[in-house]
Formats: C-alpha cells, sequence, structure tokens
C-alpha cells in the first residue's frame, strides 16, 4: 500500500507492491449486509455499555490502536476558537465508570450511513446526548471499523458536538 | 523533515482532564466545568455553506494526495493535523492463512514514506467520486481508490480521511484505508484537462520556489512570457521590462495556489492564492495579499500571460490546499462575447446589479484594502465608478475567458481583470479583482 512505510511493512508485506510477493488471498467476504448489521452492532454494544456502565463490554469493541477525537470550540482570545481534542479510549471509559451512579447516560442515535469496503467501515451518525432526561447537546458520531481475527472492532471515533440546531427528538434508548 | 520537527503536537497540560468530556460533555451539563462545556453553551460564530466546507475539505484530501504525487512533503504536511492516526485495514498471513489486521501508522511515518520512496517512482494515488459529510467543525470524505507506482497498478480500496475544523482551516485529523488487489476498476484516469491544470498549478509552485531559493525579480523572468501584461490604472503595461529592470534583491516575496481552473482544451489556465511580502527571509511580513495568475501553454511549458493581485488582506494563510475548479461548458470562443459584457452590461449606476447577475455563487472576489470574498454579496464599490475596456482573452475551447480594463471614479482609479466561465446559464463570473 502507498505508504506502507518500512514497519508497517513488516507485519503487511503482502500489501507492498511490485518486487514484493502477491498479498495472500483473502477468504470470500460476507456481504454487506451481514458486515453492516456487525458494524452496527459494535455501535449499539457501545452505547448500551454507556447506558448500562458496563466498561467490560465497552472496551471489548475497541481495538487497541483505537484512538478519539473531538471537534468542536474552545474559548480563545478572539472568541471562539475551532478546536480539535485529543482523547484515549481509557480516557472515555474513566469518564464513564466515574459519573454518577444514578445519571443515565443515554447517547440517542438517529439513522446511520454505514460503508463497508474490504476490511474497512464506517458509521456516519447523528446523535443526542441526554443526561437523564436531560438534553445535552448533539452533533454527528464516526466511527471507523477494522475486520479482525476476532470481528469488527472500533479503531477511530470522532465527534462533533453542537447546541444549535438538534431536532431533540430521537426516543430514549433509540 | 524539519518542518515535522516542528509540528509536533503539543500536549496540553490537563489533556486527560478534558479528555472526559466526551462521555461526558455528559457530565459537563451537569457540572458545567469544563472549558469544552462552556464553549458548547456559546453560540459558535456562523459557519459557512455545506457546499463551500464541502470544496473546502475535498481541496484538502486532493492537495494532500497530489503532494505525494509530487513529493512536496511540505505540502503534505500542511494538510494533516499533526496528531493524525493512520489505520490500515488490510491482511497478513499467519501460518499460510490470511487474517484481517490493523496496520499502525501516523502523519509523521506517511511523509517519511512519502519522503523516502524511491526518487524515480511516481507515488500515483487516484480516488473516484468522493462522498462527503459534513458536521459543525467534523467531515468524512470517502472515496474508492487505486495506487500506482509509475505505471505499475498496486492495489485498490477505500479511503477515509476524517477532516477537522482548526482555526487554520481544515485538516486531516484521522486517515484509514483498505487495501484489496480483487475487484480493483483499475479505470480511474485523470482527464486531459486535469492533467493540465496539475502542470500548471505544478509550474506556480515551482515559480513561488525559485522566488523562495533565488530571487523574485530572476523567478518573474523566468516564469514570464515575452508578451507577458499587468495593468495600472493607465492601463495595459508589458511585464518583462518591468523586471528586466529591476536587480535582484533580498525582498522575500512568498505565495501559493489556492484556486485553480483551465480550459477544457488545456492551453489556458487562471490561478489566485495569496502573498506575502517581507523586506528580507527573516523579516516581518510587512505585505499581504492576493494575487490572480493567467497562464498560457506555449510549446515547452506554462507560462504567466498576465499578472497582479490586491494587497491589505490581513486574515490570509499560506498554508491552504487548492481548489481544483469544476469544468465548464465548450462553445464557440469568440472575445467579443466577453468584452460586450465588459462594455454593455457592466456600466452606468447600475453596474454593481449586473455584475453580481452574471457572478457565480462562488464567485471570489479580490479588492485592494480588504480581505478575500466569495459570493456575489461580496463584490462591492460605488455606484459611480465607471470602466473603461481595453481588451481580453478566449480559451480555444471557449469555456474560460478573461476581460480586463481600468475604472475611474471620481479622482480614484485603478485597474480591473474579469474572469469568465461557460456554464449552462452562459458565461459567469468566477474571479472578479478590482485594484490600484
Amino acid at each position: 500500500m502507498r505508504f506502507l512505510a518500512p514497519l508497517a511493512a513488516l507485519t503487511f508485506a503482502g500489501t507492498l507492491a511490485a518486487q514484493q510477493p502477491a498479498p495472500p488471498v483473502p477468504p470470500p467476504q460476507p456481504p454487506f449486509g451481514a458486515d453492516s448489521a456487525a458494524v452496527m452492532k459494535v455501535v449499539h454494544d457501545l452505547f448500551t455499555g454507556m447506558r448500562t456502565r458496563d466498561t467490560t463490554l465497552m472496551r471489548a469493541q475497541f481495538h487497541p490502536a483505537a484512538t478519539m477525537r473531538s471537534a468542536g470550540w474552545k474559548p480563545g482570545p478572539g472568541g471562539l476558537q475551532a478546536v480539535i481534542e485529543e482523547d484515549g479510549v481509557a480516557d472515555w471509559l474513566g469518564g464513564v465508570a466515574g459519573a454518577p451512579a444514578n445519571l443515565l447516560l443515554d447517547e440517542r442515535l438517529g439513522p446511520p450511513t454505514v460503508q463497508v469496503d474490504g476490511n474497512l467501515a464506517n458509521v456516519w451518525v447523528y446523535y443526542e446526548f441526554y443526561a437523564g432526561d436531560r438534553f445535552s447537546h448533539c452533533g454527528v458520531d464516526l466511527f471507523t471499523l477494522g475486520r479482525t481475527a476476532e470481528g469488527w472492532k472500533v479503531i477511530f471515533v470522532a465527534d462533533s458536538r453542537r447546541r444549535t440546531g438538534c431536532a431533540q427528538n430521537l426516543p430514549k434508548g433509540s | 523533515m524539519r518542518h515535522l520537527l516542528a509540528n509536533l503536537p503539543i500536549r496540553r497540560p490537563g489533556i486527560r482532564a478534558t479528555a472526559v468530556v466526551r462521555a461526558v460533555s455528559v457530565l459537563s451539563a451537569v457540572s458545567a466545568l469544563s472549558a469544552l462545556s462552556l464553549a458548547a453553551q456559546a453560540a459558535p460564530p456562523p459557519q459557512p455553506a455545506y457546499a463551500a466546507d464541502s470544496v473546502a475539505v475535498v481541496s484538502v484530501v486532493k492537495t494532500a494526495l497530489e503532494a505525494m504525487r509530487t513529493r512536496d512533503t511540505v505540502l503534505l504536511a500542511r494538510m494533516l493535523h499533526p496528531s493524525m492516526p493512520m489505520r490500515i485495514a488490510a491482511w497478513r498471513r499467519a501460518g499460510g492463512v490470511a487474517l484481517p489486521a490493523i496496520g499502525v501508522d501516523s502523519a509523521p511515518g506517511w511523509t517519511h514514506f512519502v519522503a523516502t520512496a524511491p526518487a524515480e517512482m511516481v507515488l500515483d494515488e487516484r480516488i473516484g467520486e468522493p462522498l462527503v459529510q459534513v458536521d459543525g467543525n467534523l467531515a468524512n470524505v470517502t472515496a474508492y481508490y487505486e495506487f500506482r507506482r509509475g505505471e505499475t497498478f498496486s492495489h485498490c480500496g477505500a479511503d477515509e480521511f476524517v477532516l477537522g475544523r482548526t482555526d487554520a482551516g481544515w485538516k486531516i485529523i484521522a486517515l484509514s484505508y483498505s487495501v484489496r488487489t480483487d475487484g480493483c476498476r483499475k479505470d480511474l484516469a485523470f482527464t486531459p484537462r486535469q492533467l493540465a491544470l496539475r502542470e500548471m498549478v505544478q509550474a506556480e509552485r515551482a515559480f513561488a520556489q525559485y522566488a523562495d531559493t533565488a530571487n523574485t525579480r530572476d523567478a518573474f523572468l523566468w516564469a514570464l512570457r515575452d508578451d507577458a501584461i499587468t495593468l495600472d490604472a493607465e492601463g495595459v503595461k508589458p511585464m518583462r521590462p518591468i523586471h528586466q529592470a529591476r536587480q535582484p534583491n533580498r525582498n522575500h516575496l512568498a505565495w501559493v495556489p489556492a484556486w485553480a481552473d483551465m480550459s477544457a482544451d488545456g492551453t489556458m489556465g487562471v490561478t489566485t492564492g495569496p502573498w506575502e511580502w517581507r523586506a528580507t527571509r527573516d523579516a516581518p511580513v510587512r505585505g499581504r495579499g492576493q494575487f490572480l495568475t493567467i497562464w498560457l501553454k506555449d510549446a515547452e511549458r506554462w507560462r504567466v500571460f498576465l499578472d497582479l493581485g490586491v494587497g491589505g488582506d490581513s486574515t490570509l494563510r499560506l498554508d491552504v490546499p487548492v481548489i481544483e475548479v469544476a469544468p465548464g461548458v465548450t462553445g464557440r470562443a469568440r472575445l467579443n462575447d466577453l468584452t460586450d459584457l465588459d462594455r454593455t452590461r457592466i456600466r452606468g449606476d447600475g453596474w454593481l446589479d449586473a455584475l453580481r447577475a452574471l457572478a457565480a455563487p462562488d464567485v471570489r472576489v479580490l479588492r485592494e484594502g480588504m480581505p478575500l470574498g466569495t459570493g456575489p454579496a461580496a463584490l462591492s464599490g460605488q455606484r459611480s465608478v465607471r470602466f473603461n475596456s481595453l481588451g481580453g482573452r478566449v480559451a480555444g475551447s471557449g469555456d474560460l475567458a478573461a476581460t480586463w480594463g481600468t475604472w475611474k471614479d471620481g479622482g480614484m482609479k485603478g485597474s480591473y481583470v474579469r474572469i469568465w466561465k461557460r456554464t449552462r446559464d452562459g458565461w459567469r463570473l468566477v474571479v472578479d479583482r478590482m485594484g490600484d
């Protein structure tokens, strides 16, 4: 592959072009519908885990190399500045574990867009976040998933966050 | 790689504390303690339309791939957020069996790969029509891609570029791609117009690099055609004599193309973009503005036919991607059609309304002393301005043209250049420049 940097080349020697041996022939792939359903199950398990405070279930959905980013705003000298926050999965799980015990962390999802190509998938989905019954904010969750020997795992998460233009019409637990 | 070191992400102290905000952007609602939650409560500034963001994010992606093709690691790094994770969904062999596996790389890993690949090998990644999604400060660009090393097809898959809005514009904040060799269409190709456009953009970057490494005067003499012109308030001026009369000096003029259009026949193109001027390379910036250049292809290479600009835009940055304008509609190439618009439509007290009616929705507006504007509403000027049309040029394919002349308004005067593109609705103004 293109950037196949030397490091990656060690593990993915097959994918290096030209002078390299041909890549291993993958087994027949599942149809899109099966992958799409499997990918969405990962996403739903993640938020079920957040609602039930089951961080073990949440952690099981991630690839060890997963990272998170958040695209939001922060106050700057000249007003709000667009900023990219770097988060880690452990921070998220820690936040979930440490939230007040009686508070429902209810991330409600709209209709997702799912794309699958080979071992890569992504999900783009509008969300509304409720702390208990109280609306907090909305935005989009973006999940990138990779197929592994253990099934689809989340390899990257990003979200946008806003309080304007939120429809606030997603039913509880969606 | 010095630039990469300079760009290494600065880890904010307390990042772990604010990182919790995600799950618990959540708790922010309850405790309202974190800075981010407060920011979320304040209304963000008005956002650009989806179309503008969509064009911007695709231009970042295409500029990054073009930088890989031309081995411009400085340009490539400018398109990436330094913390960008790169994930590769591929296969590995284990005991004779192919197993799916995730490869891990990074922004420095990508630029390092581009910098160290064999010099004679073109890293040619082409993408199909991208799917673009934008929400607030987050965008997702996915596309089928094909990768070739020089002429040799290597593999295909899906690219997923995640972009985030920063105060330096949209940057790629994550890149993931699948890798496969089965089911590749092997049909992505650049049109002659796209190839010509890229060649011209490369000529523009080479021109800027010449000025950077030698001096502005020699760079202009290298780039200018013999018949190159510019304009001032008195009219058209031949450009070569202006630079020939100068001595090379240490003044430092830097610029990048930010917008490029090309005729269907690949003979005439236009670039605009930001420039910065310093008395010497290490001196502070003393002038900023936007340039406008018309390029013609001669038997040998792309050369500058017309060049001028405006000053006074303090908002610009040089780390921007280049927007490749989509093709127009070809037709009969009659210069009179264009100069007639200048002479009979854009005149009298109603000239500004006429100009706005002829403008494309994303017209770029270059005005002396003002930041770059886009859209018909950004077109401005006093009712009392009067124009004097002096000429123009139209591409042989009849889809791209320029007109120019001078203007007067009481005691004030200056020159104008208009770039026109033929659409299904007729000729539309795509760049409008008025200055001294």
